[in-house]
């Protein structure tokens, strides 16, 4: 019997730790993948989740909840578990663990992993400054571990779920042999814990990364990227993470504001906005797709085919579409001119990088050949009154499960 | 008198700590402030024998036990017997834990980029308290909606969901929260000043204090 269903967007790691929860007590949690910034802005969606944030749970019977933390404590709180812990002391341990977990991990991971994965600017300081933390952090875990299997009481609690889902990337990107080195107990208790069951059977084998990937400088410009997750760090130490925030903010707030060329061109009947809005509150096919090419406006837009130039070298799904979100984001100051949906087809270490932007103009404007990332795509205008180019376009805004015979496995929209 | 339960080391006036204080008003116990001068009580060995990162606030029990994390600690005061601060029953514990994650997710982030330019921690950037006041809108907007038909977060009485997102909110209430930027949130704000007016709460925030005007940053 289905106990729930987590909304979200693929391989998102914050679902995985009430996956893992629900097979320790035996419970059917499904992912519902949804498209986010389309399916979670929906009346329907905004009904049963007030903030629209994924991921959200929706209970078998009717219950809702929002916030990973608070979804994978629901599902861990059932009778006769040990997850929460066995006394109360246990129990405000778990939390502590629980809140460890985001405060100590969650900045980091933005300041070292990201720019890795192509969500965030290189910045070498800021990754330095989270790799020092990191060693700070995982020496107290140490030390912790020294005399512990698991990190309270004598089983898997959520603490360790929790943990370990927060690790994961690290483990898989940077946490290579000799960086661990001096944590050995930390190593031992992740180890411990992947291969339980229960872990696996959510996680797979976990990859352990042989060595440390650095970010590819070239990939990404050095400054002005939102600073959206850069959280202050809480508790004891607000000014240096916030002057790290305050850095980020004022690199934002640096971009430079011209007059856009491509509002000089003549007005068209295409209004971007109301697609935009059309798209993101009706089914696409058939109702938002059809409306496209009945308001579609080849005059005063194009529409190009984009493909990923070096799809050989992409490897998990879910890093092909951190490199789509890179892009995008470089793409923010274009929201006025440009809508585009990019999908990941394949699965790991087999895919690629495909899809279309619909731009304003009849030529491909200098805020997008201007970003680090064009060079990697091929731009191919194509013909907007073919029929098979139709047929694709709209296969691609959908989403449809299978796009040139190959599976679907991610997508980005930039709207 | 109450027994005795725990102290928790801090600097002064931590809104983090303010939280497992209330809690325990209402749970009636003897929770003390231990005030502590950070960066240097809390790096020393006696201090992280019992805390190893050195955070605080930290707790110890009157029995010895140890626990950090703000949110961990108001969790274990707020979690005795009879209580209903966690929820009735499993799904309200749930909805607590949620409400509790999302005060530190929606409004700490918001708090650093406004808040912090009008004490002077940072230095003032028009662009990002812009944004910050945007997202502070966007939440108080999902928030305003939840509690439209609700006194209180979650179920019918005070629960930590309360006590947590009230002590995030407060400097915001206090400063920049004045009645024409609180116009659409009637129901925030009418939710705000019934809990912070109950008795627990006064005794450990004082009078609600609620701004009239909007601060702004010395640029």
């Amino acid at each position: 019997m289905v106990f729930g269903k987590i909304y979200t967007y693929p391989n998102n790691p914050r679902v995985q730790k009430a996956l893992i929860a629900a097979k320790y007590n035996n419970l059917e949690v499904q992912e519902n993948i949804v498209a986010i910034g389309k399916d979670n802005t929906t009346p329907e969606f905004l009904a049963k989740f007030p903030l629209g944030k994924v991921p959200a749970f929706e209970g078998a019977d009717g219950f809702t909840l929002f916030e990973s933390n608070a979804i994978a404590y629901y599902v861990a709180n059932k009778e006769g578990t040990q997850l929460l812990g066995k006394t109360r002391k246990e129990a405000a341990l778990v939390q502590q663990w629980v809140a460890f977990a985001d405060n100590e991990f969650g900045p980091t991971a933005a300041a070292w992993l990201y720019p890795i994965l192509g969500f965030y600017p290189v910045n070498e300081a800021a990754t330095n400054k989270a790799k020092e933390d990191v060693k700070r952090t995982l020496s107290a875990l140490n030390k912790h571990l020294a005399t512990k299997t698991f990190l309270v009481g004598e089983r898997v609690t959520l603490a360790d779920i929790v943990l370990v889902t927060s690790l994961l990337r690290f483990y898989e990107l940077v946490f290579d042999k000799s960086f661990l080195a001096p944590f050995k107990n930390v190593h031992r208790w992740f180890t411990t814990c992947v291969n339980q069951p229960q872990f696996k059977s959510v996680l797979g084998e976990v990859k352990f990364c042989e060595k440390m990937r650095v970010a590819d400088a070239s990939a990404a410009p050095k400054a002005a990227a939102p600073a959206k997750e850069a959280k202050p760090a809480k508790e004891a130490k607000p000014a240096p993470a916030n002057e790290d925030l305050q850095k980020a903010l004022d690199a934002e707030a640096a971009k430079p504001k011209e007059k856009n060329p491509l509002d000089l061109l003549p007005k068209s009947s295409f209004v971007l906005d109301e697609w935009k809005r059309f798209y993101s509150n009706n089914d696409t096919r058939p109702t938002a797709v059809d409306w496209f090419w009945n308001h579609f406006d080849p005059e005063g837009y194009s529409i190009y085919k984009v493909d990923y130039k070096y799809n050989d070298e992409l490897t998990l799904v879910f890093m092909s579409a951190n490199l789509i979100g890179g892009f995008f984001q470089r793409l923010d100051h274009m929201r006025k001119y440009l809508f585009a949906s990019l999908v990941v087809l394949g699965e790991n270490n087999n895919s690629k990088i495909t899809g279309y932007f619909v731009v304003r103009g009849s030529e491909i404007p200098f805020g997008i050949q201007d970003t680090v990332d064009y060079e990697s795509y091929n731009f191919e205008k194509v013909d907007p009154s073919n029929k098979a180019v139709r047929e694709r376009v709209n296969a691609i805004f959908a989403w449809d499960e299978k796009i040139d015979g190959v599976k679907f496995a991610d997508g980005k929209i930039f709207k | 008198m109450a027994p005795f339960f725990g102290k928790i080391y801090s600097y002064a006036n931590n809104p983090r700590v303010q939280k497992a204080l209330i809690a325990a008003k209402y749970n009636k116990l003897d929770v003390q402030e231990s005030i502590i001068s950070v960066g240097k009580e809390n790096t020393l060995p006696e201090f992280l024998a019992k805390f190893p990162l050195g955070k605080v606030p930290a707790f110890e029990g009157a029995d010895g036990f140890t626990v950090y994390e703000s949110n961990a600690i108001a969790y274990y005061v707020a979690n005795q017997e009879g209580t209903q601060l966690l929820g009735k029953n499993e799904k309200e514990a749930a909805l607590v834990q949620q409400w509790v994650v999302f005060a530190d997710n929606e409004f700490s982030q918001a708090a650093a980029a406004w808040l912090y330019p009008i004490f002077g921690i940072v230095p003032y950037n028009e662009e990002a308290t812009n944004k910050a006041k945007e997202n502070v809108k966007k939440s108080l907007t999902g928030l305003n909606r939840h509690l439209a038909n609700k006194t209180f977060l979650v179920g019918e009485r005070v629960t930590l969901a309360d006590i947590v997102l009230v002590t995030c909110l407060y400097d915001f209430f206090d400063l920049v929260f004045d009645p024409a930027f609180m116009a659409p949130f009637k129901h925030v704000q009418r939710w705000y000043v019934t809990a912070a007016n109950q008795p627990h709460f006064k005794a450990v925030l004082g009078e609600v204090k609620l701004c009239q005007k909007m601060k702004v940053a010395k640029n």
